[in-house]
């Protein structure tokens, strides 16, 4: 079943001079299964309609329907256990690594599944299994989460929210001040827990990854869902005016394209085929 | 949190956000010395009779004055009352309490204000005194944040902080570090709201892996603050090593002297601010020293005795 | 040509025994753009903190305009070199944008008439006059990065150090910090930069380039010349800059790009020719 926001509008402050519209009238679906991306300028909503998902918020208006859960304004339809919706939705804000407390790397991994009722040695066996996914083998277990690395920090705080399996997992700029190859290992990894079958709700600024792991992408301004596409059409598009930055190998297709050539954007993947397709074009004039 | 007046800087550009910082504490300082005098004099007439309810009237005067200016200072200082008022809420309970202890424990070793009513099977008395006791508290107490709420809603963190190391300036004769004391509570100012978004976003990450903060028994939400408490000591920290290397690279040397970019200056207007304040607590000074005073408000039909 | 900066066989090791960074030499000229590369843990940050002075105990010599980094010269050096930090939050001290650009001027005991004229200037060149009042909580990370940047060039350095200034930034601000920077450096040619990162196409940009990678500085000079390693670059964990990536792919395909074109513009040209 898909994720659901019916007619939502989340308004902050509510009945105070300082209130303030953060998601007007949102009509989405998000397909299971599905790698989707949330994207806009900063301050457009894009946290706070995913904070509806698990419900850290509850609509002003309107309704988000998760599965069997509901999360409406109206407290009367809301979903009383507000647990069970949090482990079905796991959510991985910016830079998770600053929610470890715990004294061992393991022990931090079992919390979310604990609270969510598991019982200890399950819990730890979760932990471990969620820790080699993530590339932290046996070694890592019982040291201190606060002795590592930024990268294995965040990891760590990854394997916190996979541990409980959740079946939607939501990630807030999961590479933010990472180095390229960190950020690739990251996607990576989101893309094996995608392949193992969990619906994957990005959250990002950054087009490339977009481009390179993401199957469709709501696009979101002032509070309100400017498009909903696919990566490729999106690049097509002119995407500057919500302060997206076009990956250059598309910036260049468009910039040749406005300069006479002919280049079809949807069959341009990287530099080689955009090469093939200049000849091609090349051979046509 | 966030309609909470207590403490916070309302911008504005009121005759009391111009007055000097400096005016403005010793001003509502001694505006707190009126609220905590207390009507001491012996209520005796020129017969030798006591005269009742001199000392509660004298009370009600006292505190009323300074509520009614504190009031007064509020209005010309644009303060919301709706949020003076919510900071006023929380009260309600402590008024509460203050009547139960009073009712039970009476401070008053003569009561002036008579009998409430008698609980003959457990020969108990309740006197009006009681009530009248919990209500100066109360005002008091409403008197102390109303002034405080004036002093830091018109005066910026930082105009306050500058103050604070005017008036801690002649210690720096005994080797007190005022400067550098001023400097960590102006840092520790500016890092509020930063550390309250730390302990937001905290909150939701821990929520998100199962906790609740406002159920469960007494383990679980031991174990819930400390899985904010610690990421927040620990974003804390390395906030404040950041912060000393940004510093020491902008060229701070604590022991070195430094030039200042706002400057505080003495007007016309602070003028006001003293006087007002100091005459206020001059006229409850020489009421609780000169009895003939009473005499006098006795006689005018102030007092009633 | 002296170079403004000039490192030397720099070694730091901040337990003892693992070096951070092992022997590292190179110079910068004055009024070039210099970046840093290197993945997380190469040793860029622990480089930028020596540079400033933020720790001791290291081996070889750091000269700035030929003067010797020591703790006597420390504060002479530091009045010369400016940082701008990662982290938009923890490097602004004061509680207003105008406060915190006078934070600098303020420890280097700037007299209080001037001033305002230098916060006003600054602030100005950054874009952000309109928001002298504004407290920090109230700023965009671009917008606080900016009035870093304004802080640190009131003081007039001779060189700029950008570690990762722009890592934390979302595009607008990125791209806001970049064209402050390139508006800066052409009012001010003189001015040296360092920057410190992880951008690939920045450092495509800069005059040169500085490859760490655990510790040893494994490649350096323009970037045509350290973008044509792509093996090295490969095993530290880098990637190549699109247009150099263009370039090497049309080489591959019997097409040699003159030197000369260097940005995506240049190239967009070059290949509607």
């Amino acid at each position: 079943m898909p994720v659901k926001f019916a007619d939502v509008s989340y308004v902050y402050n509510k009945k105070s001079p300082m209130a303030f519209e953060a998601l007007k009238h949102i009509n989405i679906e998000i397909k299971e299964g599905s790698f989707t991306a949330i994207v806009g300028r900063t301050g457009c909503g894009k946290s706070t309609l995913v904070s509806h998902i698990n419900a850290l918020l509850n609509p002003s208006e309107g309704e988000v329907i998760i599965d069997e859960f509901v999360n409406s304004a109206d407290k009367k339809k809301r979903t009383k256990k507000l647990k069970d919706l949090r482990k079905k939705v796991g959510l991985v804000f910016q830079f998770p690594e600053y929610q470890l407390f715990e004294e061992t790397v393991e022990k931090d991994v079992a919390f979310g599944p604990k609270n969510f009722g598991m019982k200890e040695e399950d819990a730890l066996k979760a932990a471990h299994e969620a820790l080699l996914e993530v590339g932290l083998n046996e070694g890592f277990f019982k040291r201190s989460p606060f002795e590592l690395s930024g990268g294995e920090k965040r990891r760590v705080s990854i394997a916190g929210i996979l541990a409980c399996k959740p079946n939607y997992l939501v990630v807030d700029e999961p590479t933010a001040g990472l180095d390229p190859l960190g950020s690739k290992d990251m996607m990576d990894l989101f893309e094996k827990v995608h392949q193992a079958g969990t619906t994957i709700i990005l959250v990002t600024h950054d087009m490339n990854l977009v481009l390179n792991y993401c199957d469709s992408v709501i696009v979101m301004d002032n509070g309100e869902v400017a498009k909903i596409t696919d990566p490729i059409s999106l690049f097509g598009e002119d995407i500057e005016k919500y302060s997206l930055e076009t990956p250059l190998l598309y910036k260049l297709v468009k910039d040749l394209n406005a300069k006479g050539k002919d280049i079809d954007v949807a069959k341009v993947k990287d530099i080689s085929t955009l090469l093939d397709q200049l000849r091609i074009s090349k051979e046509a004039k | 949190m966030k309609n909470f007046a207590l403490g916070r800087y309302i911008p504005y550009n009121s005759f009391i956000h111009k007055l000097d910082p400096r005016v403005k504490i010793l001003g509502i300082v001694l505006l707190m010395v009126c609220v905590f005098l207390n009507f001491t004099h012996p209520v005796v007439n020129d017969a030798g009779e006591t005269v009742k309810a001199t000392y509660w009237t004298m009370t009600a005067i006292m505190q009323g004055s300074v509520f009614v200016l504190s009031i007064l200072l509020l209005w010309i200082s644009h303060m919301s009352f709706r949020s003076v008022l919510a900071s006023l809420r929380s009260l309600w309970f402590t008024l509460i309490f203050l009547l139960v202890i009073y009712i039970l424990v009476p401070t008053q070793t003569v009561m002036q204000l008579g009998l409430a009513w008698r609980v003959e099977a457990w020969n108990w008395s309740v006197y009006w005194d009681s009530f009248a006791d919990a209500g100066k508290i109360m005002l008091r107490l409403m008197n102390m944040l109303m002034l405080t709420m004036v002093l830091t809603g018109t005066t910026k963190p930082l105009d306050l902080t500058y103050a604070l190391e005017w008036y801690m300036a002649p210690l720096k004769v005994l080797h007190f570090p005022a400067a550098e004391v001023a400097m960590t509570i102006s840092i520790a100012l500016r890092f509020i709201p930063t550390l309250l978004e730390d302990s937001m976003r905290i909150m939701k990450a821990q929520s998100s892996r199962g906790v609740d903060f406002a159920h469960g028994n007494i383990l679980k939400r031991i174990t819930g603050v400390t899985s904010l408490i610690i990421p927040l000591f620990v974003s804390s920290f390395l906030r404040s090593e950041e912060l000393a290397n940004a510093m020491e690279c902008r060229g701070y040397d604590p022991r070195a002297k430094r030039t200042r970019y706002r400057l505080l200056k003495f007007g016309w207007r602070d003028i006001f601010g003293f006087i007002i304040p100091a005459a206020l607590l001059g006229l409850y000074i020489w009421w609780s020293v000169d009895s003939s005073v009473f005499t006098q408000f006795v006689l005018s039909g102030v007092v009633l005795p | 040509m002296n170079p403004i900066l000039s490192v030397s066989n720099l070694t730091f090791s901040y337990d003892g025994d693992s070096p951070a960074l092992k022997g590292i030499s190179f110079d910068v000229e004055e009024g070039s753009y210099v970046a840093i590369i290197g993945h997380n843990g190469s040793g860029k940050s622990t480089l930028a903190k020596l540079l400033l002075g933020l720790m001791n105990g290291f081996k070889g010599t750091i000269r700035v305009f030929g003067t010797e980094l020591s703790r006597k010269t420390l504060y002479q050096i530091r009045s010369r070199v400016g940082i701008v930090f990662q982290n938009p939050d923890n490097q602004f001290v004061g509680s207003t944008v105008a406060d915190d650009i006078a934070f600098g001027l303020e420890n280097r005991k700037v007299p209080h008439d001037q001033m305002q004229g230098i916060i006003e200037k600054f602030a100005d060149d950054a874009g952000m006059r309109a928001f002298l009042d504004h407290a920090p909580e109230n700023l965009s990370g671009g917008q606080k990065q900016r009035v870093a940047i304004a802080g640190v060039l009131a003081m007039h350095p001779d060189i700029v150090i950008l570690d990762e200034a722009t890592a934390m930034l979302d595009p607008k601000g990125k791209r806001e910090i970049r064209d402050l920077i390139a508006k800066m450096k052409q009012e001010n040619p003189k001015l040296t930069i360092l920057s410190i990162t992880h951008d690939i196409e920045e450092a495509a940009n800069s005059d040169k380039v500085v490859v760490l990678d655990s510790g040893n500085l494994i490649l350096q000079g323009t970037p045509d010349e350290v973008f044509s390693h792509v093996d090295a670059l490969n095993a530290a964990r880098l990637g190549i800059p699109f247009v150099i990536a263009l370039k090497h792919e049309l080489a591959s395909r019997g097409i040699e790009v003159p030197s000369s074109i260097k940005t995506l513009e240049q190239m967009e040209d070059y290949l509607c020719q």
